[in-house]
């Protein structure tokens, strides 16, 4: 078979509309914070039947319909997207990362996964024609298929909120992304082995010889491909040109194991996911031949697959408020409380675990991928399709503004949001013993302990070597018996001599006091105060503040450049007075 | 100056490297002014004596000059028992460069010393022997109490050494991050957050050591992205520092660390020169 001119042509011409439509929506999401993938499933359904469709149907038809062989040719393209889109989340997933999180993480996945299981397994059991169900003898499938739906988490969404929220690198942000990992690995289980379920029914090799080879296949890829991989990957990155050697390697493993979950009846996507994981946790591969491959298939493969879910169904047609409803109470309930549970068990607070639950809620692209193969594959309608990316939209989008909530005494460890105003004092102090006393009776009372011995823990470190760190700045500091930081400022305007490194007279102090057990918090937030301090004209500027308010507001302009959320916490907390 | 180390052993099993290990040992004893004493796991004959003689002769040592002492039984639990029951504080041990897969898997002899000594441990990787003296060390840091104490013990180290300057490494890494820039970031921003966090590090480094006021010796502090342990354990190699300082793991590893490793996993599975576990309980 061969393809005419017009044909060739039509299909280009859909590939750079599609990559147009979905860089421009994604776009503009992305100026609002937003994830991509958002404004690329939207440029599908504008340019699908819901919209260009129905409003000019002459042009969807000439660009859609028309010439069955440019569909046939999109069609091969999104599978080879979605594939490779399996590869490079399976590449993100560090096996050796979840298991340190240790407990916490496992009964976070565990419990996140088998709550919303069981609400979605029951509900599509019980009421199947509520629910839709495409063929009445795949009803198991159907639960099965309904409880996985809601049991997964999408790690691309969740890593961006916890990076918009400054909380990647913090034992929250760890705990998700290490149960999120999880639970996408143990939600593809499941779910290869309900499409080998439907695959045994439609008369290929029986459900348990399906079943054993899953996990033939993912016993040798995670255990013996996995060490041959670590292996061989040494020569294929410094032996043949780089990175052409290593991207062709990886691509090379995960068509192959592609192919062959395809072939024993489950989705090639299985397959490339598992490849992915067990290339991705070689030692050997460098952060750079990740970032190559993720920026190749996610700018360029995975926006023409999530384009391409628009342009299937009609949204408005197929829109039913009622499955929408229950699919989103399910998919927050199950997600929110199990995890929140898991979480809580695993010994978190009540507000963090409640972050976790709401960080894990977001189901992003993976849910969409689940939706697209179950369509494909007859065991759901178009209206669970709907209601399987409106769950995946709004549950994505949610994620951040909740998890922000949630996580607002978290943010308490940036400096300026436990710096209160009512702690700054002008001082005409004569020397260090002396602005430190005045410094020890501001905090005095927050810090809810006698000054005399407040004054003693910081003199004793005063003592063993200066905490005047140059730029006419001083930090002293105690590790006491609080929950929270806190400081307070005190601004000579003669200067105190301090013993600095440069010799300068220090015109602000810096009294800060952490708690005992977190050696980190207070070497993070001393070096944060350095880093805000890094040139003596800052400080001079400062120092030319007239009153406390106006002090206070140069000294915010300083420690915020990004994080809203934090100025508008410590905002509230210093205009209530709290 | 304060010696890190006041009792040392050291396992003696009679193989080609041991007289190359002896000779370390002695060095060190003298280096820090320490008492030595052999451990000797399995038999127990005229045989073993005469070995034991000549090794001592063939290294200087005179009777008296060591404590020596014979054990039978399972050689980890053998050592351990000398170790807690003799106050050793640094058990030295000879070390293959890499381990064999069934080796690696099932646990050797060092592997369960490094996890479950009572005392630190010094690993030498035999194929690096002998030293005149330590040149360069690293310490890898978490900013935990364990990692101060084991910092203050490769300063009085570098002391007894002589050495001008230790660099302090810090491992960072945050899975996901490729994924949440590539779904609506840049490279540029990848790499800013990037940088923003490795200079953070850095920052807190020097703080955490202008902490322990630590004197007579310069510090470098270097901040590296990757696989925890995996990238420690490269960087040593490459700079070709003779001796790496890290602190006892916190929990016992597993087989499953092992199947999936992680950290200390991936330095011990092959030495990148000698490994001074400290422990922080002496």
């Amino acid at each position: 078979m061969s393809f005419t001119v017009i044909e060739i042509t039509t299909f280009l011409i859909i590939l750079s509309i599609m990559l147009f439509m979905a860089r421009a929506i994604g776009e503009i999401f992305r100026a609002f914070r937003q994830p991509n993938v958002v404004g690329e499933i939207l440029a599908g359904i504008v340019l699908g039947p819901t919209v260009l469709g129905a409003a000019f149907p002459g042009v969807f038809n000439f660009l859609f319909v028309k010439f069955p062989n440019a569909q046939i040719a999109l069609n091969g393209f999104t599978t080879i997207a979605v594939v490779l889109l399996l590869l490079v989340s399976g590449l993100e997933v560090d096996l050796a990362v979840a298991l340190k999180q240790g407990k916490a993480a496992l009964l976070t996945s565990v419990m996140g996964m088998a709550f919303p299981f069981i609400l979605g397994f029951g509900a599509a059991f019980i009421f199947p024609d509520f629910f839709g169900i495409a063929n009445e003898n795949m009803k198991l499938a159907f639960a099965l298929f309904t409880g996985t739906a809601l049991s997964i988490t999408a790690l691309p969404v969740v890593a961006r909120t916890l990076m918009d929220l400054n909380m990647f690198k913090t034992d929250i942000g760890f705990l998700i992304i290490a149960s999120a990992m999880v639970n996408d690995l143990i939600g593809w289980i499941i779910f290869s082995v309900i499409l080998g379920m439907i695959g045994s029914s439609h008369g290929s090799i029986g459900f348990g010889a399906t079943t054993g080879l899953i996990f033939v296949f993912l016993f040798f890829m995670l255990f013996i491909g996995r060490k041959i991989i670590d292996k061989v990957l040494p020569f294929f990155q410094t032996k043949i040109s780089y990175p052409g050697g290593v991207l062709n390697f990886i691509l090379i493993i995960g068509f192959i194991s592609a192919a062959f979950t395809e072939y024993i009846g489950i989705h090639a996507i299985f397959g490339a996911f598992i490849a992915g994981i067990a290339i991705g946790d070689s030692a050997h591969l460098k952060e750079n031949t990740r970032e190559i491959i993720q920026q190749f298939v996610t700018n360029i493969f995975a926006p023409l697959f999530f384009v391409s879910i628009g342009l299937r169904v009609n949204f408005i047609q197929h829109f039913d408020f009622a499955v929408v409803a229950i699919f989103l109470l399910l998919g927050f309930a199950g997600k929110v409380i199990g995890c929140g549970f898991g979480a809580y068990w695993g010994g978190f607070k009540k507000n963090d675990a409640l972050a976790i639950g709401f960080g894990m809620n977001s189901r992003g692209a993976m849910e969409i991928v689940l939706g697209v193969l179950a369509l494909q594959f007859g065991l759901i309608q178009e209206k669970i399709f709907v209601a399987l990316v409106i769950m995946a939209l709004v549950t994505s989008i949610s994620s951040a503004p909740f998890m922000n909530y949630f996580l607002r005494e978290k943010k308490l460890h940036s400096f300026i949001s436990f710096m209160k105003l009512k702690n700054i004092i002008f001082t005409k102090a004569k020397n260090k013993r002396e602005i430190v006393n005045e410094l020890v009776n501001a905090i005095k009372h927050d810090a809810n302990i006698t000054d005399k011995h407040l004054f003693d823990v910081i003199w004793e470190r005063e003592e063993l070597i200066s905490t005047g760190i140059g730029n006419m700045i001083a930090i002293p500091h105690a590790k006491i018996d609080i929950k929270n930081p806190m400081a307070a400022i005190a601004v000579s305007e003669e200067g105190i001599d301090f013993e600095s490194p440069d010799n300068l007279p220090v015109k602000i102090v810096i009294l800060l006091l952490t708690p005992k057990d977190n050696n980190e918090l207070q070497l993070q937030l001393l070096a944060e105060i350095a880093k805000a301090f890094s040139d003596v004209e800052i400080v001079k500027n400062l120092t030319t503040a007239k009153n406390k308010n106006e002090f206070y507001k140069k000294l915010e302009s300083r420690f915020y450049t990004e994080n809203k959320t934090t100025r508008v916490v410590a905002f509230v907390e210093n205009h209530l007075k709290i | 100056m304060n010696a890190p180390y006041k009792n040392i052993a050291l396992a003696v099993s009679f193989s080609p490297t041991s007289k190359m290990l002896v000779t370390e040992a002695v060095r060190l004893k003298d280096l820090f002014s320490a008492k030595l004493s052999f451990v000797h796991i399995g038999s127990h004959t005229a045989d073993d004596e005469n070995k034991m003689r000549e090794l001592m002769s063939s290294t200087g040592l005179k009777n008296g000059d060591v404590e020596i002492f014979w054990q039978n039984g399972d050689p980890v639990k053998a050592l351990e028992n000398v170790c807690a029951d003799k106050n050793i504080d640094l058990l030295i041990v000879g070390a293959l460069e890499e381990e064999s897969a069934i080796k690696y898997y099932l646990g050797s002899v060092a592997r369960s010393l490094m996890r479950e000594a009572p005392c630190s441990v010094l690993f030498f990787k035999t194929s690096s022997l002998p030293h005149i003296k330590f040149q360069q060390i690293c310490v890898s840091l978490d900013y935990s109490d364990s990692s101060e104490i084991a910092l203050r013990k490769a300063h009085n180290w570098a002391l007894c050494e002589n050495i001008s300057h230790i660099t302090l490494i810090r491992e960072i890494q945050v899975p996901g991050l490729a994924m949440a820039v590539n779904d609506s970031g840049s490279v540029d921003e990848m790499t800013d957050v990037r940088r923003g966090w490795e200079k953070d590090e850095i920052n807190k480094m020097d703080f955490f050591v202008k902490e322990l006021n630590l004197t007579g010796i310069e510090f470098n502090s270097v901040c590296l992205y990757g696989k925890q342990g995996w990238e420690a354990r490269n960087y040593v190699d490459e700079t070709q520092a003779d001796l790496f300082v890290i602190n006892a793991p916190k929990k016992k590893l597993g087989f499953f660390d092992r199947l999936f490793p992680s950290g200390l996993e991936y330095i011990v599975k092959q030495l990148p020169c000698a490994l001074l576990i400290v422990k922080t309980d002496r």
